[in-house]
């Protein structure tokens, strides 16, 4: 950047990029506004100090080239030349062949070679041809509104005469003869100049964490003076409070610019983009006027400029598909800027085809992100968010605007960067729909602060969505556990909850916590003691993309406004959080990542409880997402490699003793839990060359349980290694044999990851089916009605009852329960919740046993809590069975009891 | 000022900010050394990297403490008596937990020997070089393979 050394260079190039910005700006509503003279005054102007000042400088190249621009427009002022696309465009080029000259001048102090010759021509071609042109064509009908221009033209040269200087002055040899004249044009065109300063971004920056310190050492003030009563000091921290608040408004008001000024930019890339494209659209820009730090409007530059790509690129039908449509021929694309809830958020929307879900789904199909059932359960939303993964692109075919591929991750991970988040909304046939909701500053935020163990810990609170405090028996009765993992019922909906004195160990940590924080002698503060007779629990319920879930803490102690330090890149690998601050008594707090805790979490959350959560799409998509996550059993069979199985589709690791298994006809099974299990020759079915155990000398053999399509099996593998996480993602491409799912490395060794659905059909098991084991066909077409209010125990069992061949019908609380049985055909089996809005399970059943034909019929009790006072009021109610929530086949095998 | 730092870099000898870890008589460029300061509150970071103690408020800075004992794969001591040593780095400032501080030593540029055998691996792995003193050996230590070794997953 030697062109910044030199002052003078230095201004001079500030005023000419700033120039060049406002005339491309100028251009592209020129295009639209093709008569308007003001505009065509203010290029021409501009483009004409341009060339003063590079006259000035000695930049001999750059004043020649643009002196013929400067020629071409004044003849465009003169009205001799019409205002064409054409003419546009050769003036947007000839301001690129400008832009590259002053990056020249700024990166060698010298203005460098630029090739103009093809613009020099295209500029003279115009003069030419449009000149005679111009003078065939009748002049009468603009004659009185060129007049009134005129004057319009005149006037406003009086008003700012001394910046505008008289067209018969801009006489190109008086510039090069005394450049020295024009230079106190050039210095003196702002007319805003007495009012405002430029200021280095730097100098801003320094004096926002300058105040971001003091912000501290109020808060710090502020404390103190809680702790001691003295008038005189109270009065003066109030004051010292107000002051700093006001000075950090100002201070962040300072770095705030309009954002107006940088989506006039698109008007430029959107017209480049439609002469290459030739489609027709017309930019809508609102709000304008909205603010945003600086820092954060450079980063969006990038993401917002690929949006607007892939909406004219791909979003935007062809003007052939467009005329078979009813929308108007010219396409509309619009960027709406606003504030909401303490950000600012950017709406980039299109008129277009909008997004095929269909066509995200069959490619997420193909890429073994989803699975066809999955894709089917999927909210839309969830299905746009695929977008976002790395290296998804949907585009048919690529252009040099878009479609290689690479893009809305790179979108997503900018706008994360700086705190934001993206969202896409889209109607097929109506258009897209993108969001990008942009926080307004990063330094300073407000934030909630907790304790847990004693530690502090802050969260920001554009994450936070509510705090939930739950006390004595609502601890128990709103928190389920499913499968190992907590949820709460938070206003009919499940979501996971979890402790964060658990995910981050804290009670592991406290003793050394507690000597590390009382280093210094300073004091502690004092951790207040609960009562503990009364039983509680602080729920923050968070907000991550859309993802809602809540943390577990002691106590929620204070709202602060904190500034955020980040952490140094030794602790960045820990998502989990956002930086760090000091607080009011000078202690450090960490502040908790909502985004990134919850990913950190979901891998850790049992896939089983996700698929009891099957409801909840976004935690389906996390899993898939991290699928890098989850965990192999690790086995070896005779031949002594090393397979893995996925740990989801394991039910037990056994041992068997051999003179147990029986054989029935060429199948092995044993007894196992009261049934049969059908045992799976491991070597046999891959073909693999080697005795299986089944056939050795041991007299135990290793198995593990597995269960598929509900049936439950047993593979006999030689022996039993391991459970690891995944560390990548199984490579399917390796695969040979169907019944080999694919490849993976864990520890620099290769692991086979075999298929158990393929093994089990492999074996001829379809029989299973046809026996009078199978509860298939035992159930078929059997009536069967369910009673629940909760909305993901209403997808599980309505699921798992259909899968069996039950004809299922639900019924969303007691009342409802019995309108279907007084209404409805006969049914042949009723589960029922017991704790229901409107008539919980004990009326339910009281009701139903009242009916006729429903005396006799099994009533199941699905429920959480199994204590022996709510199972004998439900049994004096009618309830047959009890069963824990939710356990689809001991359902099923109490049923069958029943009946 | 900043002349003054360069010629001391140019000398041919180099100052150390010398201190004990364990039976270990240490040392780091004096350079890069901001101040010395007595145990201070940490605020631990769960889930980090053992050796990294936690952070420190310094004067409304927060700065990463690294227990060098820890990451010498010695048992991390807990007690009041140990002291930070605050270095500068290019993300900020660190904080090095050392046993005690001794004093700041010139030597000859001339008595630079490589690490020897005798040393544990994992001490080797971030040292830099040492200096034969009379009777002792001083062993300098490489800040950036300290922090970058905190940095790895």
């Amino acid at each position: 950047m030697k062109g910044r050394e030199n002052e003078l260079m230095a201004e001079y190039l500030d005023e000419s990029f700033e120039n060049l910005a406002s005339v491309a700006e100028e251009l592209t509503q020129l295009e639209n506004d093709g008569s308007n003279l003001e505009l065509i005054n203010s290029i021409y102007r501009k483009v004409h100090t341009l060339k003063g000042s590079a006259a000035f400088l000695g930049f001999k190249k750059q004043q020649e080239f643009t002196h013929i621009l400067e020629n071409t427009l004044d003849l465009v002022r003169e009205q001799k030349i019409k205002v064409s696309p054409e003419l546009i465009d050769t003036v947007l080029k000839c301001m690129d062949a400008e832009e590259a000259y002053l990056k020249n001048v700024e990166r060698d102090a010298e203005e460098g070679e630029v090739d103009t010759s093809e613009l020099i021509k295209e500029l003279l071609a115009l003069e030419n041809s449009e000149q005679s042109e111009a003078k065939v064509e009748p002049e009468a009908e603009i004659k009185e509104e060129a007049v009134e221009q005129e004057i319009k033209t005149v006037e406003e040269a009086r008003t700012v005469e001394v910046a505008v200087p008289a067209p018969e002055e801009v006489k190109p040899e008086v510039v090069k003869k005394a450049p020295a004249e024009e230079k106190p044009i050039s210095s003196g065109g702002s007319a805003t100049a007495d009012t405002t300063i430029r200021v280095k971004v730097e100098l801003l920056d320094s004096i926002m964490n300058v105040v971001g310190e003091l912000v501290l050492t109020r808060n710090q003030i502020l404390q103190f003076t809680g702790e001691h009563e003295l008038p005189e000091l109270n009065r003066l921290s109030q004051q010292l409070n107000s002051i700093t608040t006001e000075l950090q408004t100002d201070v962040m008001t300072t770095r705030m610019q309009p954002i107006g000024s940088t989506l006039h930019k698109y008007e430029r890339i959107l017209r480049d983009l439609c002469r290459k494209t030739g489609k027709s659209i017309k930019l809508e820009l609102i709000g304008q006027d909205t603010e945003l730090d600086k820092n954060l409007l450079e980063s969006i530059k990038d993401p917002l400029t690929h949006i607007v790509r892939n909406a004219v690129d791909h979003g935007i039908e062809t003007k052939e598909e467009r005329d078979n449509t009813d929308k108007p021929a010219v396409a509309k694309l619009v960027i709406k800027a606003y504030h909401e809830g303490g950000q600012v958020v950017i709406e980039i929307k299109d008129d277009g085809r909008g997004i095929n879900r269909d066509v995200i789904t069959k490619k997420a199909i193909e890429r073994n992100i989803l699975t066809e059932d999955q894709a089917k359960r999927l909210s839309d939303k969830n299905v746009f968010n695929l977008l976002f993964l790395p290296s998804f692109s949907t585009a048919a075919k690529v252009t040099d605007i878009s479609g290689r591929g690479v893009g809305m991750d790179v979108v997503k991970t900018n706008v994360e960067k700086i705190g934001g988040t993206v969202e896409i909304d889209s109607e097929l046939g109506k258009g897209t729909t993108i969001s990008l909701k942009i926080p307004l500053t990063l330094a300073i935020i407000p934030a909630l602060i907790v304790e847990s163990e004693g530690e502090p810990f802050t969260f920001p609170q554009v994450n936070l969505v509510e705090l939930v405090r739950l006390e004595g028996e609502e601890v128990d009765n709103k928190i389920e556990h499913i499968q190992g993992a907590d949820f709460f019922l938070l206003r009919g909906e499940l979501i996971p909850i979890f402790k964060l004195n658990n995910t981050l160990t804290l009670t592991k940590l406290k003793d050394r916590a507690n000597t590390l924080r009382s280093f210094g002698n300073k004091k502690r503060r004092k951790v207040k003691k609960r009562e503990n007779n009364v039983k509680e629990a602080n729920i923050v319920i968070l907000n991550a993309e859309g993802s809602i879930y809540g943390i577990v803490v002691d106590s929620i102690l204070d709202t602060q406004e904190i500034v955020v330090k980040p952490l140094s890149k030794n602790l960045k690998r820990l998502d989990q959080y956002a930086g760090a601050t000091v607080m009011g008594d000078g202690e450090v707090a960490l502040i908790i990542d909502s985004l990134g805790f919850y990913r950190k979490l979901a891998g850790t959350l049992s896939d089983r409880a996700l698929d009891i959560n099957a409801g909840h799409d976004s935690m389906e998509m996390d899993k898939r997402v991290n699928m890098a996550n989850s965990e192999l059993v690790l086995f070896s069979a005779a031949d002594l490699r090393i397979y893995g199985l996925p740990l989801t589709e394991v039910s037990r690791l056994e041992k068997f003793e051999k003179n147990k298994i029986e054989k029935s006809g060429d199948k092995f099974i044993i007894r196992y839990r009261e049934s049969t299990l059908p045992l799976i020759n491991f070597e046999k079915t891959l073909g693999i060359d080697a005795q299986s155990d089944l056939q050795g000398e041991d007299e135990l053999i290793n198995c593990i349980v597995v269960t598929s399509h509900d049936y439950t099996f047993g593979i006999v593998v030689h022996e039993i290694r391991d459970i690891t996480k995944l560390s990548e993602l199984i490579n399917e491409e390796i695969s040979d044999r169907d019944e080999i799912k694919g490849t993976t490395y864990i520890d620099g060794k290769v692991i086979t990851v075999v298929d158990v659905e393929k093994i089990i059909l492999k074996q001829g098991y379809t029989f299973f089916q046809s026996t009078e084991h199978s509860n298939k066909k035992f159930f078929k077409d059997r009536r069967i009605l369910v009673v629940e209010d909760s909305k993901i125990y209403q997808n599980a069992e309505c699921d798992f009852f259909r899968k069996n061949g039950l004809d299922v019908t639900l019924a969303k609380d007691g009342a409802e329960g019995v309108e279907a049985l007084t209404n409805l055909p006969q049914f042949d089996f009723i589960v029922t919740d017991i704790e229901m809005p409107n008539m919980d399970g004990y009326g339910f059943t009281r009701a139903a046993r009242k009916l006729e034909n429903y005396i006799k019929t099994p009533i199941v009790a699905i429920t959480t809590r199994v204590e022996k006072k709510s199972v004998d009021k439900g049994l004096a109610a009618g309830i047959d069975e009890y069963v824990e929530k939710f356990d689809g086949n001991k359902v099923l095998e109490v049923i069958r009891g029943l009946i | 000022m900043s002349n003054a730092i360069e010629e001391l870099k140019n000398r041919d000898s180099i100052q150390f900010c010398s201190f004990i870890i364990g039976d270990g008589f240490f040392a780091v460029p004096v350079l890069d050394v901001q101040e010395i300061i007595k145990p201070q509150p940490v605020t631990p970071v769960p889930l980090a990297d053992e050796c990294i103690r936690g952070l420190i408020n310094l004067r409304g800075q927060i700065v990463t403490a690294i227990s060098l004992r820890t990451l010498f794969g010695l048992e991390d001591n807990l007690d009041d008596e140990h002291m930070n040593l605050i270095v500068r780095a290019e993300d900020g400032l660190y904080s090095l937990v050392v046993d005690e501080i001794c004093d700041v030593i010139t030597i000859d540029k001339k008595y630079y020997s490589s690490p020897p055998e005798t040393l544990s691996a994992k001490e080797k792995e971030y040292i830099d070089g040492v200096y034969k003193m009379d009777g002792k050996l001083l062993i300098s230590l490489d800040l950036a393979k300290i922090l970058d070794s905190t940095n790895e997953d």
